[in-house]
């Protein structure tokens, strides 16, 4: 900036030079290096996103029909409800957020754990790898199929596993009962009909979907986390090893800090992904194609995208509706977003 | 005896020997791990988990065994009764371009776009970790706030650009007349080319890299594409790697944009061809996990080369203070 | 100077994205210009129009597996043996979601086909976009259009279809493939619990289920979740219609609606049916016999014909109740795109699409697949003939069930409508709501969202 440079004479040549110089590091260069990417980005990316921002404006079905001003957005908030399952955004916004606090932790956390695992010295690791990233490779409709075979109120092996032992069938998928409630059932704690629908949890519908997602993302954690724990450099390891640390402390107090870039890196992205996530919800909830959307059973597992597919897809005139939805995801993903970095990154240890 | 190529002859210790100073320290010691009750431990988890992770590949090779019959059996056998290895052959040779000319379509769009994908990457990330310039945090975020964007959003916008690119394709400076770049590959490859994904996670791996490297190396008066080109990329190339893994996968299994850009069957892609075994009004499932089953099969080998990278060490480091 | 430049940097970015914006928008007004024009104004000048040859038109559908081939194999016929030397491309895109995506797109930046599949929701959305050609002057028209015999050769439920109320009077589409709802039963799992023949009535239909259960302790039929098909096939059974979508009324709350839902309450109560994930799993549950009953789609009896085999025997049949046994119509229709190309090419489109709806055409499609023919004439042909002598459920199907099958009204609520009655009567079978409750419900959801449609 021109305040930094101590400006001793307008007319010295090493001091203009130094200045032309500068400018250049500080905007030529950087902008040389930025602008394949922010070309594509901004022609690909953030003008659809400004262009959705324009259609919510509108009540828009093939085409732009009539500007109604925020009408979508006041229709949005009309539909957060009070209340337990009224109001269909209120409803999402709160699937969306079991479903993003039940996968992200759990997704970072299991796949530190197998990440390391699968870093030690141990036979048969290409297998192991791959196999711990093959349902990250395998398409969700058949990884979908699959897993939708195991949670088979009829004929399903976990329903064969739990009637093995005495415990009576669940019918899964199908099941839009809140979980805590159940399991506090299960052992002989009573529930109150007056507690706030937040305590109940996720239906176990959801909870299926997102054991699914887990299973479905973990090879994806543990590559990138893998890749991290490449970089580090083995004689930071060999010295705690020569110094005595167990593996809980090496994991710990060497590993974590280390690999902390790549630990937020997966934070966010793992994020985004949750929030984004529609396939995996889509696959095994859509319940068929005449007549149920997805989102079933009684919309227990209708997060927001699958709200912005409902609309987009399911309901006349509503693409505005569906992109001031599309909307509320992208600011509601940004401030999230933005809260990982204010907090977190503090924690992050570069180098 | 375990003839595994992996990094079995290296011990916990020498886990990778820096290229500078080859021979072994004496700080290089071997504990004497052996057969301790943990390690056991370690594999039984993994293996459970490993299991659990495969079993629905697993189910997809042994349905795509199966008659159209037997597939349809629930509870399902598990092991074919008769296995129909022309499965196989007619999953291949069904649709009218086959999917020899899908798989090459596949890799075209999958290797140009990766690459074009990596060295956009590299090139952003190394101005946000590098270099100082206002509006750089405000503009990370912008790259990052990219992959926030819900796909659907983007589907009609860049289609429309695509086919209005002026210049292109028939079309005028206005972009009319013609169909600009639809139904090519450009037109598929175009608008994934940029990846926040990459920028963020080169971001995150070229800040990682000790100050020391760059002052070491400006003192000698280099400049920054050497440094980067040079130094920086050798160095980060687990992360490289990374991003060519995940790009390449992201582009290979795309679905809708393919489908919704192309209408020759000459450029269509795999996936597409996957498409046509589940319709309307019902599925081939045996024949589909035929066709799955050697879909995916680019896609293990990719990761398997890649993973080898991993273990034989890519990360070189030179001298470290 | 310099400071501006920096400023400039991100200013420039904003404006470069305005202009792609502006751009974007133009295109979008351009192509709705386009389409204001009406082929039918011009009427006897249809008459007049010289296909060229070679003319292409684009036809888009959502035909795999079989039915894909089947296709393939009629328009590969019609290219090679029509009189105009018409050639038409279909192009498989994906299910009605992503053809519906590349339409719109197509319609907002060029590219749209010719011809498309359409459900009567999406026709409708699509009419009010303007981008729907009108059949009619080419129905009437003497050198291209349908003679009164072949128009009473299409199955009245068909040709309804492509005429709807809510069409304004004009005909919007025509037939592609058409399948209905029907009861399957696995014969020999009636007849060990001493029943003999499928139940006609649904006082039979539950009395059975109770019998069933004594004699065998097995459960009677499995449901799939997307509950609205079955119950306004109960509904309709009763000679109730449903809704409508003119008056902006419903029967969701009448005494019919309420001795459905209490049939449906029961059977569920008393352990007698059990619900599934989808038409699939229903399906499965059927040919493995766990299911005596499914109510499912007839254009699954040809899959089913190749899973069973000769395990067991069984049937298509209509359930019926006092009523005339109106049963669901699916499948998709023929639209044809406004914008997707000039007289000449929408010419050639309608050639080709009454050849689609046509005997030789139907016969082939019917004779592939598990479609019932639009047109009771290709049930002469020796190809249909000898299929059906092969395969005597389909024959059946057309008989008992398609020939009574009609479309529920359309509208453009239709989604939320049938989305509502899933869940309440998903609510009712797991004892959540009362049959009372939520036919009221149902009625007051159902009228405001028709309400909210209506033009």
């Amino acid at each position: 900036m021109a305040t930094d440079l101590t400006q001793q004479s307008a007319a010295s040549d090493a001091a203009r030079q130094a200045r032309r110089r500068r400018r250049t590091e500080r905007v030529w260069l950087p902008m040389g290096f930025l602008a394949p990417t922010l070309i594509l980005l901004f022609t690909f990316d953030v003008y659809p996103l400004l262009l959705g921002g324009w259609i919510s404006l509108w009540r828009w079905g093939i085409r732009a029909q009539e500007f109604v001003g925020l009408d979508n957005y006041r229709r949005m908030v009309e539909s957060l409800g009070v209340g337990p399952g009224e109001g269909e955004v209120g409803n999402s916004l709160l699937v969306t957020f079991f479903y993003s606090v039940g996968v992200v932790p759990v997704t970072l956390a299991l796949s530190f754990l197998v990440a390391n695992m699968l870093f030690a010295k141990i036979r048969g690791l290409t297998f192991l790898r791959t196999a711990y990233f093959l349902p990250f490779i395998t398409s969700t409709v058949a990884a979908g199929l699959a897993f939708g075979f195991l949670f088979n109120p009829q004929i399903g092996v976990l329903n064969g596993a739990l009637q093995a032992v005495g415990l009576p069938a669940q019918t899964w998928l199908l099941d839009a009962d809140p979980v805590v409630p159940k399991a506090l059932g299960a052992i002989g704690v009573g529930w109150s009909d007056s507690f706030p629908a937040i305590l109940g949890g996720p239906s176990v519908a959801l909870l299926c979907v997102m054991v699914f997602s887990v299973w479905n993302t973990l090879g994806f954690g543990v590559v990138i986390l893998l890749a991290g724990l490449v970089a580090i450099n083995p004689e930071v390891h060999e010295a705690a090893r020569i110094d005595g640390a167990n593996a809980w402390k090496m994991a710990t107090r060497i590993t974590l800090p280390l690999l902390s870039p790549t630990l937020f890196f997966l934070l966010v992205v793992s994020t985004i992904r949750s929030f984004q996530s529609f396939n995996e919800v889509y696959v095994l909830t859509s319940g068929g194609g005449y007549g149920a959307g997805a989102g079933s059973p009684l919309d227990t597992t209708l997060t927001l995208p699958v709200l912005v597919f409902r609309y987009l897809y399911q309901r006349p005139d509503s693409v505005g509706y569906s992109a001031a939805l599309s909307m509320l995801l992208f600011l509601l993903l940004l401030a999230v977003t933005l809260l990982q970095f204010r907090v977190a990154e503090r924690k992050v240890h570069y180098n | 005896m375990v003839a595994s190529r992996t990094n079995v002859d290296l011990d916990t210790e020498t886990r990778r020997r820096p290229p500078v100073g080859g021979s072994a320290s004496p700080l290089k010691r071997r504990t004497r791990r052996g057969r301790s009750p943990w390690r056991f431990m370690l594999y039984l988890v993994l293996i459970i988990g490993a299991a659990m992770m495969m079993f629905p590949f697993l189910w997809m090779l042994l349905a795509s065994l199966k008659t159209f019959p037997e597939v349809n059996i629930s509870p399902p056998t598990i092991l074919p009764s008769d296995p129909q290895w022309s499965n196989y052959s007619e999953a291949w040779f069904q649709p009218a371009s086959t999917f020899g000319r899908y798989f090459f379509n596949s890799f075209v769009v999958a290797a140009v776009g990766t690459a074009l994908q990596v060295f956009t990457g590299i090139t952003a990330a190394y101005a946000f970790a590098m270099l100082n310039f206002r509006f750089k945090n405000g503009l990370f975020l912008l790259v990052v706030a990219t992959m926030m964007i819900p796909f659907e959003a983007k589907i009609v916008p860049n289609y429309v650009l695509i086919r209005q690119l002026p210049l292109l394709g028939g079309n005028d400076i206005n972009g009319v007349g013609g169909s600009g770049l639809y139904d090519s590959y450009a037109g598929m490859i175009l608008p994934g080319v940029a990846s926040a994904f990459a920028v963020f996670l080169l971001r995150q791996a070229f800040m990682a890299v000790p100050r020391d490297f760059w002052d070491a190396v400006r003192v000698d008066g280099a400049s920054h594409w050497t440094f980067l080109w040079r130094v920086l990329v050798p160095m980060s190339k687990p992360a490289i790697v990374t991003v060519v893994l995940f790009g390449f996968l992201a582009r290979y299994n795309e679905l809708l944009w393919p489908l919704i850009i192309t209408q020759t069957e000459s450029i269509r892609t795999v996936q597409l061809g996957l498409l046509l075994f589940s319709g309307e009004e019902g599925q081939r499932y045996n024949i589909m996990m035929a066709a799955a089953a050697f879909v995916i099969l680019p896609a293990i080998i990719l990761f398997v080369l890649v993973q080898r990278r991993f273990i034989e060490g890519l990360a070189s480091f030179g001298v470290k203070g | 100077m310099a400071i501006s430049k920096r400023k400039a940097f991100p200013a420039l970015l904003i404006l470069l994205t305005l202009l792609l914006a502006s751009c974007g928008l133009a295109g979008g007004q351009e192509a709705q210009e386009g389409s204001d024009k009406k082929p039918g104004e011009a009427a006897g000048a249809i008459e007049d129009i010289k296909v060229p040859k070679g003319t292409e038109i684009d036809f888009w559908h959502i035909q795999a597996t079989i039915y894909g081939e089947s296709v393939a194999a009629v328009v590969d016929e019609f290219n090679a043996t029509n009189e105009w030397g018409i050639v038409v491309n279909q192009l498989f895109k994906g299910s009605y979601l992503e053809l519906n995506q590349a339409i719109r797109a197509g319609l907002a930046g060029g590219g749209a086909p010719d011809v498309a599949m359409a459900y009567e929701n999406d026709i409708l959305e699509y009419q009010r976009a303007g981008e729907v050609v009108e059949l009619d002057s080419y129905l009437e028209s003497e050198k291209y259009g349908l003679t009164d015999e072949e128009m009473a050769d299409i199955l009245p439920g068909v040709l309804a279809r492509q005429q709807v109320p809510a069409y304004g009077g004009a005909t919007l589409s025509w037939p592609h493939g058409n399948s209905s709802l029907g009861m399957y039963y696995n014969a020999d799992l009636l007849a060990e619990a001493g029943i003999d023949s499928p139940p006609t009535t649904h006082d039979e239909f539950l009395a059975q289920a109770r019998q069933l259960k004594e004699a065998t302790g097995g459960k009677y039929v499995a449901l799939s979740q997307a509950m609205n098909s079955v119950y306004y096939n109960l509904l309709r059974d009763k000679g109730v219609a449903g809704y409508d979508p003119k008056t902006a009324t419903t029967d969701f709350g009448s005494p019919e609606s309420i001795e459905v839902l209490s049939l449906l309450e029961t059977l569920y109560k008393e352990k007698l049916a059990y619900t599934v994930f989808d038409g699939v799993a229903t399906e499965a549950e059927f040919i493995n016999g766990r299911s005596p009953i499914e109510l499912g789609t007839t254009a699954r009896s040809s899959s089913k014909i190749e899973a069973i085999g000769s395990n067991f025997n069984w049937g298509i049949a209509a359930l019926g109740d006092d009523g005339p046994a109106i049963t669901q119509l699916f499948g998709g229709n023929h639209v044809m795109i406004e914008a997707g190309g000039n007289d000449k090419e929408h010419l050639a489109a309608w050639l080709f699409m009454r050849y689609f709806a046509s005997t030789t055409a139907q016969s082939v499609y019917a004779a592939d697949t598990g479609y019932s023919p639009a047109v009771r004439s290709a049930l002469e042909t020796v190809l249909l003939q000898n299929d059906y002598t092969e395969s005597p459920q389909k024959q059946q199907a057309f008989d008992e069930v398609f020939v009574n099958a009609e479309i529920m009204p359309p509208t453009s609520a239709g989604n939320a409508i049938n989305d509502m009655v899933s869940k309440e009567v998903v609510r009712v079978t797991l004892g959540q709501a009362t049959p009372e409750e939520a036919a009221e419900r149902m009625d007051a959801e159902a009228t405001s969202l028709l309400e909210a449609a209506k033009p």
